[in-house]
């Protein structure tokens, strides 16, 4: 049986170091959102920020955000945002990331496709884009006014100036991995059985620059979205556009056991309870 | 053979869709084994593929903006 332990890249900026461990008491938090909060709970003492995505990122259409949070002093924030980040977070085999500390100086974070990260004075544009793996890579640039993932996809910017506050001015991730699918065959059908539910959307078709794994390239691709209504959207990590294909378990069920995934049933019902509780235990 | 070009790139958004169809090997999906790479360039994308490797329909099929095609050569 395969399990599901979330492997999770904590950068300490002050320190520049970075290391990974892996949580399988999370597991049943699904990802994204329900994981982000837990691991927010658990290192709130200096961290700026933890960026979660979930089971689904990587494997079907519409999947295509991360989960951003942080800590203000009214509670958590949480904020889905788009891009090709969430995509190659996932093939770099991370599913959560935990930023802490203040540099000394403006940093380029970088992890390549060895999974090492690499801590450099901040490049220049010119020669930050010359690092990774063109087109297996993906960027944040944080600013004091505007922060965003692939020089287009707005990310939010509360937790991206506490970001660019902790003197991080760029983070890069290479894909470097493969996923494995349990049950291929079923899989197949799941994946182009959603591909076909484009009619579910709650925006239409459009040419603008689209996330990860989206086939829409909505008006809406590049704004950060805030719907805290959702509970299972935010933790695979899915749009919040596409609730009414991914807010629907006996689905979830399919896609996570297609790909090998044994999630139970009570552990997705009773993740709305546990994502309340996460929301206000800080 | 049949090889995979893509004549229609302007179209493209830039939805990865047609990589991971092509990084699509039985049970393991993978950017990295994909015979196509989508590159971003400012606002628009570029397509790198290995026309060494014969290419499925079903590649050409993943893209929702028609952008691919597949050639005899």
């Amino acid at each position: 049986m395969v399990t599901f332990a979330p492997r999770v890249l904590d950068i300490d900026l002050e320190k520049r170091v970075a290391s990974f461990d892996t949580y399988p008491d999370l597991t049943p938090l699904l990802g994204g959102l329900a994981t982000g909060l837990e691991l927010l709970r658990q290192h709130k003492e200096n961290c700026l920020a933890v960026l979660s995505v979930g089971p689904l990122n990587g494997f079907f259409p519409f999947v295509s955000k991360f989960c951003a949070l942080s800590i203000f002093p009214e509670g958590p924030r949480e904020y889905y945002i788009g891009g090709r980040f969430a995509l190659i977070m996932k093939f770099a085999n991370i599913d959560s990331l935990i930023v802490r500390g203040v540099a000394s100086e403006p940093l380029t974070l970088s992890v390549e496709p060895s999974g090492r990260v690499e801590f450099s004075p901040d490049l220049q544009e010119e020669e930050f884009l010359k690092i990774g793996v063109a087109g297996r890579r993906s960027f944040i640039t944080f600013g004091n006014d505007e922060s965003l993932v692939d020089n287009y996809f707005i990310f939010d910017q509360a937790i991206g100036r506490k970001l660019y506050m902790g003197n991080l001015r760029r983070f890069l991730i290479s894909a470097s991995s493969s996923l494995k699918v349990g049950k291929p065959d079923e899989y197949k059908d799941i994946y182009s059985e959603i591909l076909k539910k484009g009619s579910e959307l709650e925006v239409s078709y459009s040419d603008r620059s689209s996330c990860g794994l989206c086939p829409a390239g909505c008006s809406f691709s590049k704004e950060t979205e805030e719907r805290l209504e959702l509970v299972y959207s935010h933790c695979l990590v899915a749009c919040g556009f596409a609730s009414r294909i991914y807010e629907n378990i006996p689905r979830i069920f399919s896609c996570l056991n297609s790909i090998g995934f044994p999630y139970k049933h009570e552990d997705l019902e009773s993740l709305p309870e546990k994502i309340r509780y996460l929301r206000t235990h800080f | 053979m049949k090889i995979l070009t893509a004549p229609h790139m302007e179209r493209c958004i830039g939805c990865f869709l047609c990589v991971l169809a092509a990084g699509n090997n039985k049970d393991t999906l993978s950017l990295n084994n994909s015979l196509i790479r989508v590159i971003a360039q400012g606002r628009e994308f570029v397509a790198e593929i290995d026309s060494g490797i014969e290419a499925e329909e079903g590649v050409v099929a993943s893209c929702p903006r028609n952008c691919l095609k597949i050639e005899e050569v």
